[in-house]
């Protein structure tokens, strides 16, 4: 039960921890264009979540970016701007997966559970089963985000307008209510 | 089963495609820059310095008129819509960005619910193999059932030695047994034996000690009932014949290859016999009496009938054992003693074959080493050979070796407690204070493991597992269906009856028993 455990904190770290890079203004693989009703084209930023320096986790709308700061709307109202060399890391959501990975984990951790009645041939077919658990979760958690890594690399951050409600920068009204 | 289905279904319900949007950016001046994006786009989006942004299908640019011309929505910065859907047209010189929005779906999870779901079959198939009917069977009497198995240093890796008092089914059937560690090879005289429940049972364990004694040189000590013999001069058969062909190789050594025979299709009370022959023209003469060591384990047929009995007992087990409770071995003692041990005959001078000695370890898992002695005056050396006839139940029995040994002086091995226990590497001072304490019981379930030490004399010597206690075989919900009162009652009270009636039963299984009885062992 330990190994199984292990494997699959493994696992859900591997999915959180390595979500993919930026890159929005790329040609799509697809030449097919999905009909999308004109009411339903997204018009506010994307969720991200960003990690500080000192530690602290913040997460909101990413309302703009530029080379050197990026503004949150953190909550309904509270308009946060962070300078670029204070964060860590910034992944963004490009959609939700979680219900999806969460159905995956669960489907993984029986199908680990349920290899008890294996017998003998446990110890050939859990290893197994995790890899394939582990093949089937992580892309599904990496493609679901995006993610830009600062550190000493602050172009790492050049594409993070293109996720933002104002990919032209923070509008007066928002600019007045950065604290 | 269901709870997986369900989940596969949840899995799949979220899964397939979302969509993404690929997106360009450009301002007025630099618009060139994405025309040929523009031109697969089907929206674009104006963003407009006071945070608005009016999102347009079936739009054009008219670089000439600078004017942006299309059917769409306008949001304000909090992203209020501010029209409906409607003919929009707009300054090109307003715009502060423009950026194009092609939408197209992306295939999310459906390759990994595919592997997914192919591992889950092949795992299902993995388990109906373990657990499904087999053989027109409705109940799968193979599974695992093994008592305590005891694993020791075999020189090379920790090998399986002994299973503990394996017909102890009931509290009131608490017994000692002692079983040779044959293969054991210790590496120094801190020795370790690791205790396991590998099946799907309760053991109620109060004791394992090790018996030691010293090797005679060049030879073995083996236990022959309760008393013990040094001997030398191990002998293979010559010659040995069983279910009509040359078994001769097969009992050559201790080496796995066991000669098995199949139970009978009318009678599983049915019975055979093996006749061997051993050369006695290198025999050194000294010796005063000649033995059989014998290293054999049961096969899965007693298994089967312990198995079945409980199926026929259903759901009124509870009541079953406490019958057995209160009336100890005689309730199940009557199958017992009808599938009976290896009996030993030897041929004496008279050309007749007369009782020797038998030897008989319950349980299929571990191999049993046991000397039958034969009496003086019964063994005739005149002919330069020895014959011996084994008679058992056809296809209770699975021997590894068979030799003629010159038996020596009795011994008394030295018995040891343990030292320490530990597990999962950790010191267990109450699994030792358990197993010191006559009065106390170390209770262990599937898949826990004991490591039980132990510290040797010095020399030379035999080792033997020593244990006592009792287990319980947990019910499985597909025994249940087979309840028969009637049936428990005849195996009980007439077993030659039903050792007849169940044969036809256990021959429709007996072909994959031993896959399966493995399969459904409970690792660690």
């Amino acid at each position: 039960m330990t190994t199984r455990a292990y494997l699959f904190a493994a696992i859900a770290l591997v999915a959180c921890g390595d979500p993919g890079q930026l890159g929005r203004s790329v040609v799509s693989p697809s030449d097919v264009t999905s009909k999308v009703a004109l009411d339903k084209v997204p018009v506010k930023g994307a969720e991200i979540v960003i990690e500080q320096r000192s530690g602290a986790r913040l997460s909101g709308e990413l309302l703009a970016a530029t080379d050197d700061s990026m503004t949150v709307l953190v909550g309904d109202s509270s308009v946060v701007r962070l300078r670029s060399s204070d964060v860590v890391r910034a992944i963004i959501t490009r959609y939700e997966n979680g219900a999806l990975i969460a159905g995956l984990v669960l489907w993984s951790a029986l199908g680990g559970l349920a290899g008890i009645s294996h017998g003998f041939w446990l110890v050939v077919s859990e290893p197994i089963w995790g890899g394939i658990s582990a093949g089937a979760i992580v892309p599904v958690a990496g493609d679901e985000k995006r993610f830009a890594y600062a550190g000493d690399r602050p172009t790492d951050f050049t594409y993070l307008h293109e996720y933002a409600r104002f990919p032209q920068g923070l509008p007066p009204q928002y600019a007045a209510r950065v604290h | 089963m269901r709870i997986a289905g369900a989940v596969a279904c949840f899995a799949l319900a979220t899964s397939c495609s979302r969509t993404v949007y690929e997106a360009h950016f450009a301002s007025p001046a630099q618009l060139s820059k994405i025309t040929e994006a523009a031109s697969r786009s089907p929206f674009i989006k104006c963003h407009m310095a006071d945070g608005r942004v009016i999102v347009l299908e079936h739009w054009a640019i008219e670089e000439g008129t600078g004017i942006v011309d299309g059917f769409g929505i306008e949001y304000d910065a909090d992203r209020h819509a501010r029209s409906v859907a409607q003919h929009q047209q707009l300054a090109l010189a307003d715009v502060v960005l423009i950026e194009t929005n092609r939408p197209y779906d992306v295939d999310i999870g459906t390759g990994s619910i595919v592997a997914m779901a192919i591992g889950t079959g092949v795992s299902l198939a993995v388990t109906a193999i373990c657990l499904a009917p087999t053989g027109g069977n409705s109940v799968n009497k193979a599974c695992f059932g093994s008592c305590p198995t005891f694993f020791a240093d075999d020189g090379r890796a920790m090998a399986l030695q002994a299973e503990g008092f394996s017909s102890s089914i009931a509290r009131s059937l608490e017994a000692t047994d002692v079983d040779a560690m044959w293969t054991a090879r210790p590496k120094s005289r801190d020795f370790d034996v690791v205790m396991t429940n590998d099946a799907l049972e309760t053991h109620v364990v109060d004791s394992v000690r090790v018996l030691a004694a010293t090797r005679p040189a060049g030879g073995r000590v083996l236990r022959a009932g309760g008393k013990y013999y040094g001997v030398a001069n191990m002998r293979a058969p010559a010659y040995a014949v069983g279910g009509g062909r040359d078994v001769t190789e097969l009992f050559a050594a201790s080496d796995e290859r066991e000669y098995k025979s199949l139970a009978s299709a009318t009678n599983l009370a049915d019975r055979e016999t093996v006749d061997v022959r051993f050369d006695v023209s290198t025999a050194t003469g000294k010796a005063k009496r000649l033995g059989l060591l014998v290293v054999d384990r049961n096969s899965l047929l007693n298994t089967f009938l312990f198995y079945q009995a409980l199926a026929f007992m259903g759901s009124r087990v509870g009541d079953w054992m406490t019958a057995i409770e209160k009336s100890g071995r005689e309730t199940l003692g009557s199958v017992a003693t009808m599938l009976g041990n290896i009996e030993v005959l030897a041929k004496d001078a008279t050309g007749a074959f007369v009782h020797a000695g038998e030897v008989g370890e319950v349980g299929p898992i571990a191999r049993e080493a046991e000397l039958v002695v034969l009496p003086d005056g019964i063994v005739s050396l005149s002919a330069g050979h020895v014959d011996v006839r084994l008679s058992m139940v056809k296809g209770n029995w699975k021997i590894d070796q068979l030799a003629l040994v010159d038996v020596g002086d009795a011994l008394e091995p030295v018995a040891l407690e343990p030292l320490w226990v530990t597990r999962d590497g950790k010191v267990d001072e109450r699994a030792l204070g358990a197993l010191l304490d006559s009065k106390r019981h170390l209770v262990t379930q599937p898949g826990d493991a004991y490591t039980i030490h132990f510290r040797l004399p010095a020399g030379d010597q035999e080792l033997f597992l020593e244990s006592r206690g009792y287990y319980y075989e947990w019910m499985r919900e597909e025994w249940l269906k087979e309840e028969d009162q009637l049936a428990a009652l005849q195996l009980v009270m007439n077993p030659s009856a039903a050792l007849k009636k169940l044969a036809p039963r256990f021959k429709a299984i007996e072909p994959d028993m031993d896959r399966i009885f493995w399969q459904s062992r409970v690792t660690r």
